[in-house]
């Protein structure tokens, strides 16, 4: 099964910072993404239930439900359990990643990310070919 | 791909081949104030293009370009050979990207690092002051080596400004503020506060004088630096270092292979059975999906297998793929790419072939009117009359139509002469010869096809005349003639093709040692190249092996000799010959077709069928008779224009019964085989013909001696030969 995505892979970006989220718009959408946004992990799940995204990126603490709780009920949905996952977040500390990666993350950046490597991060993820589709 | 992309791609090829053609003006005249704009403003152009796309290390690169090129411009430094270099250097990297660009859009690994030396160097070409990056770390810098890996990192591949800033201890009495001015350092990349000497008992500390030192790196260059540390240049010192590359740098090939570990490692984290089960469909799709972002679609079925089996195997399996084929990241863009494939094609040339649609659309419609005609009980006089006019408008259109579609293929040959200069300085400059390299006659049109099998035989002409013909300075002022020697390029239309010419007034081709070295190659007897006049000696460089110098130099010794040159034009359905003077010079000419859809032949009948060979290989065509025909033992030859040419049947050559009428004389094909005439008997000459050759298929396609068939106007099926194999 695997995800020949449309030719614009839809982000889902849940971040509760908006300057964040606008910036991570601005360096996926350059890469050739299309990208959907929700504030917190609650919005998150409703976003992504709504509309399957190829890919998700997620802050960890937001309110109401942070990253580390949304990413494991996404986990437990069928639908929602093979969406490949990254965890940005400023903790730098291995037992962040560790953290991160138990809840169900793909991988995870210590923010600042410059904008290639999450770009480079989200075509790899996506399954975005670097021009050989 | 997007259509912005694949524009950035033709345009910034566009904008850096016009670059490398102004560069090379300006280097020549470094007064030339057009070409300094010209660069100036194809750098800049391009310079925005980049910096649309997520390409920094592109567009810093192009910015360092375009600031040197400003202080040329502004007489702030002066256009240097080396500078011509670097600049060069950077349209050849610029160049290198823009392929990986359009192969995966993204530019190398190394690029940053590239950059920045490309950056550095050019300072250093400019005569900055002593901007030269220091090989080692000198010894005040020694901290640098013990900068924490993690903040290395930050460096790491890029060329940065180290500084040491030694606060004098009542400098709080100036107004300074040593951690102040420390924090506005611009690009700061690492900072360390440490003790300038060992701490004093407390009750001795004076809160008044600075303990303190300061040791940071930056990406800013010295001169920032020294503006900003302007109040204090006693207490601060500088140095410009190169931090090597770390092994993983954030490249998207080895960000791919760190991924891959990740995913391993999460196939191995603990949980229940429930979580374990979702986290590895999320790793397996994250995997599929990294493979096909990485063309490894190949793998995949790898990894399905491995799916089915125990937990395990999969761990195994996504670690072996992490090993994977990262080492190969750079192959994608060395395989040769069949570049430009993109074709611009001229909007007149376009238009005329709308035109003549257009007329054909118009003269189908005569059609039905003749239909109607005809359920009329109109005569058939009448409708043949119609039929044939109709005929004769779409035929004519028809004709046009397949030129006007010829023309669009067609290109001119600038386009294989415009790496020529580049190659000339280059090779000049490294052999340490003064040489001057005229073109002409680059507006010459031919095929695409044809620009395409000319390209290398061309260069490779050229650079051997730069080797091996043209002397060293001393040589010539020793032999009378100017210092600088002249390369010259040529290409005109003759008859159905195109010639280029490449010739030199270097030392000319010593036929004797051709022949010296035929033999001891073992390409002809001594006997035979005794045998042989200086004209047909010089033919023998064509023969595989066969080399015009003694020394196997870098440049020519590169395994494409004249045998290979040959090669290519005779595929192209052209052929090579070689004239050389001792002293003044050879000339080595490049007769090809026009285009390669269509072949001119020159028919011949031999037994009843009709066979052709390409115009381009036909000398002659003579009517011998029988008593001019010399025998020895079973060779024939006969005497054209005081040479003698060795007589071949083509009947013989093709296993067909001897010709029994009864004749005075031989029809004789003269053709040119790289430079060994061959006469050729046929049964008669017929008609030329352009056609559009056909390669053999099938089980046909193993026979030896056929270039192909085609079919005539008439209907009648022809055969092509290719003559070497036949012999």
């Amino acid at each position: 099964m695997t995800e020949k995505s449309s030719p614009q892979p839809r982000v889902l970006v849940v971040d509760d910072a908006v300057t964040v989220r606008a910036y991570t718009r601005q360096v996926l959408e350059a890469g050739g993404f299309a990208v959907d946004e929700a504030v917190n992990g609650i919005d998150g799940l409703e976003h992504a239930l709504a509309a399957t995204p190829d890919l998700l990126i997620v802050d960890i603490n937001m309110q109401k439900m942070d990253g580390y709780t949304m990413l494991r009920r996404l986990r437990q949905d069928p639908a929602l359990q093979d969406v490949p996952a990254i965890m940005i977040s400023t903790e730098s500390k291995d037992s962040d990643r560790e953290k991160a990666l138990l809840a169900g993350a793909n991988w995870y950046f210590v923010k600042p990310v410059r904008p290639d490597d999450l770009t480079a991060a989200a075509r790899l993820l996506t399954g975005l070919c670097g021009g050989r589709s | 791909m997007n259509t912005l992309f694949d524009q950035f791609v033709l345009e910034s090829r566009e904008l850096l081949e016009a670059a490398g053609a102004a560069l090379l003006r300006l280097e020549r005249d470094p007064a030339d104030r057009v070409a300094v704009n010209d660069l100036f403003r194809a750098l800049h152009t391009l310079k925005g293009a980049t910096a649309l796309f997520d390409m920094a290390p592109f567009t810093r690169m192009v910015h360092a370009g375009e600031d040197a090129l400003m202080a040329v411009r502004d007489g702030q430094a002066a256009m240097t050979g080396d500078l011509a270099d670097r600049l060069l250097d950077l349209l050849d990297t610029g160049a290198a990207w823009v392929d990986g660009l359009e192969d995966s859009q993204a530019l190398p690994g190394d690029a940053d690092a590239r950059a920045q030396a490309l950056e550095a160097r050019l300072r250093a070409a400019l005569g900055g002051p002593a901007e030269s990056v220091e090989a080692g770390t000198p010894s005040a810098f020694a901290w640098v080596e013990e900068v924490p890996e993690a903040e290395r990192a930050k460096a790491a591949g890029r060329t940065v400004t180290a500084i040491a800033y030694d606060p004098a201890e009542d400098c709080f009495f100036s107004g300074d503020d040593p951690l102040d001015l420390c924090r506005r350092i611009p690009d700061l990349l690492f900072l360390r506060v440490e003790a300038a000497a060992a701490w004093p008992p407390l009750a001795q500390l004076d809160p008044y004088r600075c303990a303190l030192r300061f040791r940071a790196l930056s990406g800013a260059s010295k001169e920032d630096l020294a503006r900003l540390f302007r109040g204090v240049p006693d207490q601060v010192t500088f140095a410009t270092l190169a931090i090597p590359a770390r092994a993983e740098p954030a490249a998207p090939a080895s960000l791919a292979t760190a991924m891959l570990r990740e995913q391993a490692h999460i196939l191995g984290l603990p949980g229940s059975a429930e979580e374990t089960a979702a986290r590895r469909a999320a790793v397996l799709r994250a995997v599929r999906n990294i493979l096909t972002a990485e063309g490894r679609d190949a793998e995949q079925a790898v990894l399905d297998r491995a799916a089915e089996g125990p937990a395990e195997a999969l761990v195994r399996c996504v670690e072996s793929l992490a090993d994977g084929p990262a080492a190969e990241a750079d192959t994608p863009a060395n395989a040769a790419s069949p570049a430009r494939r993109a074709l611009r094609v001229d909007a007149e040339r376009m238009d005329r072939l709308m035109a003549l649609v257009g007329e054909l659309v118009v003269a189908k419609g005569s059609l039905p009117y003749l239909a109607r005609e005809a359920q009329d009980g109109r005569s058939a006089e009448a409708l043949a009359q119609g039929i044939k006019e109709a005929h004769g408008r779409i035929d004519s259109i028809v004709g046009e139509l397949q030129d006007a579609v010829l023309r669009l293929r067609v290109l001119p040959l600038s386009r294989v002469f415009d790496p020529l200069p580049r190659l000339v300085r280059d090779t000049a400059r490294r052999l340490g010869k003064a040489v001057e390299l005229h073109l002409s006659g680059g507006e010459t049109e031919a095929d695409k096809d044809i620009l395409d099998i000319l390209g290398e035989p061309l260069l490779h002409l050229v650079r051997n005349g730069l080797d091996h013909g043209v002397e060293a300075p001393e040589r010539r002022r020793a032999a009378g003639k100017p210092e600088v020697a002249a390369i010259r390029v040529r290409a005109f239309q003759d008859g159905g093709g195109v010639v280029v010419e490449v010739s030199d007034d270097g030392a000319g081709i010593d036929a004797d040692a051709v022949r010296r070295k035929a033999v001891a190659r073992g390409a002809v007897t001594a006997e035979q190249a005794a045998a042989l006049s200086d004209a047909e000696a010089l033919r023998l460089i064509f023969l595989p092996g066969v080399s015009t110098s003694d020394s196997v130099s870098d440049l020519s010794g590169r395994g494409v000799g004249m045998d290979a040159v040959r090669g290519a034009v005779e595929q192209a359905g052209g052929r090579v010959e070689v004239a050389s003077t001792p002293g003044a010079g050879t000339r080595v000419r490049l007769v090809l077709p026009l285009t390669m859809m269509v072949t001119r032949l020159v028919t011949v009948e031999t037994a009843g069928t009709l066979y052709g060979f390409p115009v381009t290989l036909v000398t002659g065509m003579q009517r011998v008779p029988h008593g001019a025909i010399r025998r020895m033992k079973h060779a024939e030859s006969v005497v054209v224009q005081d040479e003698v040419v060795p007589l071949l049947r083509l009947r013989r050559l093709l296993n067909l019964p001897e010709d029994e009428r009864e004749r005075k004389g031989e029809a004789v094909l003269l053709v040119d085989l790289g430079g060994h005439p061959v006469g050729l008997v046929v049964d008669a000459f017929r008609e030329r013909a352009d056609v559009v050759l056909k390669p053999m298929t099938g089980l046909l396609a193993r026979l030896r001696g056929y270039a192909g068939t085609a079919v005539l106007g008439d209907g009648r099926l022809l055969l092509a030969l290719n003559l070497r194999e036949l012999l």
